[in-house]
């Protein structure tokens, strides 16, 4: 291998890439711009759900009921229907997600001191978020629950309000969410975003540096000259790297200025694993060159093999463990899901260098196959 | 042509002519028509298999300082396929390694005493530690979590006051439209949603910047054709083509491999789908028409994608967006169109129902068109 001609090569490519001006200036620019987009506009924090109350019962313990759900931050009432088909139609429309249907006698039975039954009807077209919308119902329903038997317990036993308070829901439970108290989305999302960036820009920029020059008939010159292949790949490699581990800086930078999410871990060891996975995602790209002869076509096939999984398989959206076997498999095969858990372990968690060690390993190794791959598939005599 | 042709035939003559010349370039790409028609079938069943967004084997480690057979119950609640029972611990530090680890989503702490103390009506006290890194996991674990607690402690209320009716109300739980929570038929819809995104805006946007870039463009230029031809020429094979391969990924994948009943109108589903992908290859062409090269037009269609797909509603509804945002998600015609299509398949609406996304959906579509119209004359007078 000759760094002479490695040199020459990554310098012409470098010259090429600044020239364009535009596209250099969008890609610096446009990445940060979308992660503050992004890490804003993602917002887990649950806020007024549209609710309705179907209201058969019409007496003070049902309106009691439809207050607590009035009084709530948690939802958006949207006022009483009279009838069930009122709110298929709510429902079908978007204006409300959940409604609470509270039969006759309600009242009745509960100052009788009987159980009762409200029926709550949950928006399932988006299966995650009628889990948030059932489970919040249902805290609401339970804390009203709770004040009515506390004060039968309290009125038929003679004990005071705290002592039935404890009768009446013996267990509590209390939550922490470590590393994360707050649970601030931002926190999560924003290093989520240096993931989900750098795992399309790399690939666009170089495989449409590549076929460009296929497009073009430029790299009849690459073939007829004693360029080798390893050193082509090296030579393609080190530009858009050098570009892309810039890139991460600037995000990795973003995250903590803009979003100012703490960061816990060894700043050398996640700037390592960071370098490491944008040359296997630019390294995608290469390949990805290789097999197609238009930039569209390139495009197209790096946001599909890139873009799309890993935010469906990186572990930012829907957690690993939820996935099918088959999606762990296509999890593992990304190098995405490994930088993600360098990511946890540097951001949130601070486990340092030791959480770490198996990431970089495992982005070496991945680094390493794909390098020997393009080599192997790089051929100066192309079939047709 | 003769003379004796009116001039609107002639004119939708040229137009079928420049839609031909497109269509012709694109099948002889046949590695990107493969790719399209893998990613909109066997992609699309993937997607729509291998994902889940519902809690499903999280790591459960549980220090029992009790050890009695109402802990081991309570235990017992956190089952399979929700929860994980990965191991019993004996004291929190170890817990929290655990945590650290990744390998456990969450640690149950039950105190000592804890079933005598709920035998004698005492108050007793749990403690749940989640991995808040993972916030995904760790927001459905705590609301389960949550969940089984309460409805034992409202067990435990009852099996103490039997021979005393208490006014519990409970809550009956209905889920419509996906009474198991079964989310195949979302997944797979808003995987075509974003499949139909992606190519409608880089199809007519590739077209457009490669004609630039080789400068065929200025052949089109010097033909009869206005620029509505042009970029109409642009548009309709392309939206045709994903139109086509969307009807192929609705019936032998949606509704064939994956057995899903979908309700509502196919004809109007596939009426909305068109005027979907047509605003989005109007805003690809907006995207070609701002840019010189295929790399620019790589570079912000895909930048604006993830942007789309975030702000499309899917994950967070619009009551839950900041104020800022806002007027971003309505300009997204993604969001307008998940709408339309999850109430037609999904909730089984009708026009009267989903035409305010369809309106809102022309409007932008129209607004773009008429921007791409206005540069692409500047530019090439």
């Amino acid at each position: 291998m000759s760094l002479r001609r490695v040199a020459a090569l990554a310098i012409k490519e470098v010259r090429e890439i600044t020239r364009d001006r535009l596209l250099f200036t969008l890609a610096f620019l446009l990445p940060p711009l979308m992660m503050v987009v992004i890490g804003f506009g993602v917002n887990t924090d649950v806020r007024e759900i549209p609710i309705v109350v179907l209201d058969f019962d019409r007496t003070h313990s049902s309106r009691e009921l439809a207050y607590k759900f009035r009084d709530s931050q948690y939802f958006d009432f949207v006022g009483y229907v009279e009838q069930e088909r009122q709110i298929q139609r709510l429902i079908t429309d978007n204006q409300a997600r959940a409604a609470i249907v509270i039969p006759p006698k309600f009242h009745e039975q509960l100052r009788s001191g009987q159980p009762a039954s409200v029926q709550t009807i949950i928006d399932g077209s988006i299966p995650p978020r009628a889990e948030t919308v059932g489970g919040y119902v249902a805290s609401v329903i339970a804390s009203f629950s709770h004040r009515q038997v506390t004060d039968q317990l309290a009125r038929t036993r003679g004990i005071t309000p705290s002592a039935a308070s404890a009768l009446a829901n013996p267990i509590s439970l209390e939550t922490r969410f470590l590393y994360n108290e707050a649970m601030t989305s931002r926190w999560a999302i924003g290093p989520g975003c240096i993931m989900t960036v750098l795992a399309f820009i790399p690939p666009i920029l170089a495989s449409v540096g590549v076929v460009r020059e296929k497009e073009s008939g430029s790299i009849d010159n690459v073939y007829s000259s004693t360029l080798t292949r390893p050193e082509f790949v090296l030579g393609k490699l080190i530009p858009y790297v050098l570009i892309s581990s810039i890139s991460f800086f600037v995000l990795f930078a973003t995250t903590l200025l803009v979003f100012q999410v703490p960061f816990r871990g060894s700043p050398i060891a996640f700037s390592v694993t960071g370098i490491l996975y944008v040359t296997c995602t630019t390294m995608m790209g290469i390949i990805i060159s290789f097999f197609v002869r238009s930039q569209i076509a390139a495009v197209i096939l790096a946001v599909l093999i890139t873009l799309i999984p890993t935010l469906q398989y990186s572990g930012m959206i829907v957690p690993l463990s939820s996935l099918s076997d088959a999606g762990q498999i296509q999890a593992r095969m990304l190098p995405a899901s490994y930088f993600y858990e360098a990511i946890q372990a540097s951001f949130l968690k601070g486990t340092g260098f030791a959480g770490l060690q198996q990431p970089i390993a495992a982005l070496l190794v991945y680094s390493l196959v794909l390098y020997a791959l393009c080599c192997l598939k790089f051929s100066k005599r192309p079939k047709s | 042509m003769n003379d004796h042709d009116s001039p609107a035939l002639l004119w939708a003559w040229r137009l079928a002519v420049v839609c031909r010349k497109e269509l012709v370039q694109f099948f002889r790409n046949w590695i990107l028509a493969l790719f399209m028609l893998y990613s909109f079938t066997m992609m699309a069943y993937q997607n729509a298999t291998a994902i889940s967004r519902e809690l499903k084997h999280a790591g459960l480690v549980v220090i029992d300082n009790d050890r009695s057979k109402t802990s081991r119950d309570l235990i017992y609640r956190f089952q399979e396929p929700r929860f994980q029972l990965i191991e019993q611990l004996e004291n929190s530090r170890e817990g929290v390694l655990r945590l650290d680890d990744g390998d456990a989503a969450l640690v149950l702490d039950i105190p000592q005493n804890f079933g005598d103390d709920l035998m004698n009506g005492r108050h007793t006290q749990l403690q749940l530690q989640l991995d808040g890194a993972d916030s995904a996991r760790a927001y459905l674990a705590a609301s389960y979590a949550e969940r089984i607690v309460r409805q034992f402690s409202t067990e435990t209320v009852r099996q103490q006051f039997a021979d005393e009716p208490l006014p519990i109300v409970e809550n009956d739980e209905r889920v419509w439209f996906s009474p198991n929570h079964e989310e195949t038929l979302f997944l797979a819809i808003q995987d075509l949603a974003q499949h139909i995104f992606l190519f409608s805006i880089l199809l007519p946007a590739s077209a457009l910047a490669r004609e630039k870039e080789r400068g065929t463009v200025e052949q089109l230029l010097v033909s009869p054709l206005s620029p509505l031809q042009i970029m109409l020429g642009k548009i309709v094979p392309m939206v045709g083509i994903i139109l086509l391969t969307s009807v192929l990924s609705l019936f032998l994948i949606i509704e064939g491999a994956l057995a899903l009943n979908v309700r509502g109108n196919i004809g109007l589903f596939l009426g909305v789908t068109a005027l979907f992908s047509g605003a989005a290859a109007g805003l690809g062409i907006a995207i070609a028409s701002l840019t010189r090269n295929m790399g620019q037009v790589g570079i912000v269609s895909i930048t604006l994608m993830p942007i789309l797909f975030m702000l499309s509603g899917s994950d967070t509804p619009p009551e839950m967006m900041p104020d800022a945002l806002l007027p971003v998600m309505y300009l997204s015609p993604l969001h307008h169109y998940l709408n339309a299509a999850f109430g037609i398949l999904i909730k089984g609406a009708d026009i009267t129902t989903v035409w305010d996304s369809i309106l809102y959906m022309a409007i932008l579509g129209g607004c773009v068109f008429a921007f791409s119209l206005l540069r692409f004359r500047q530019s090439f007078r």
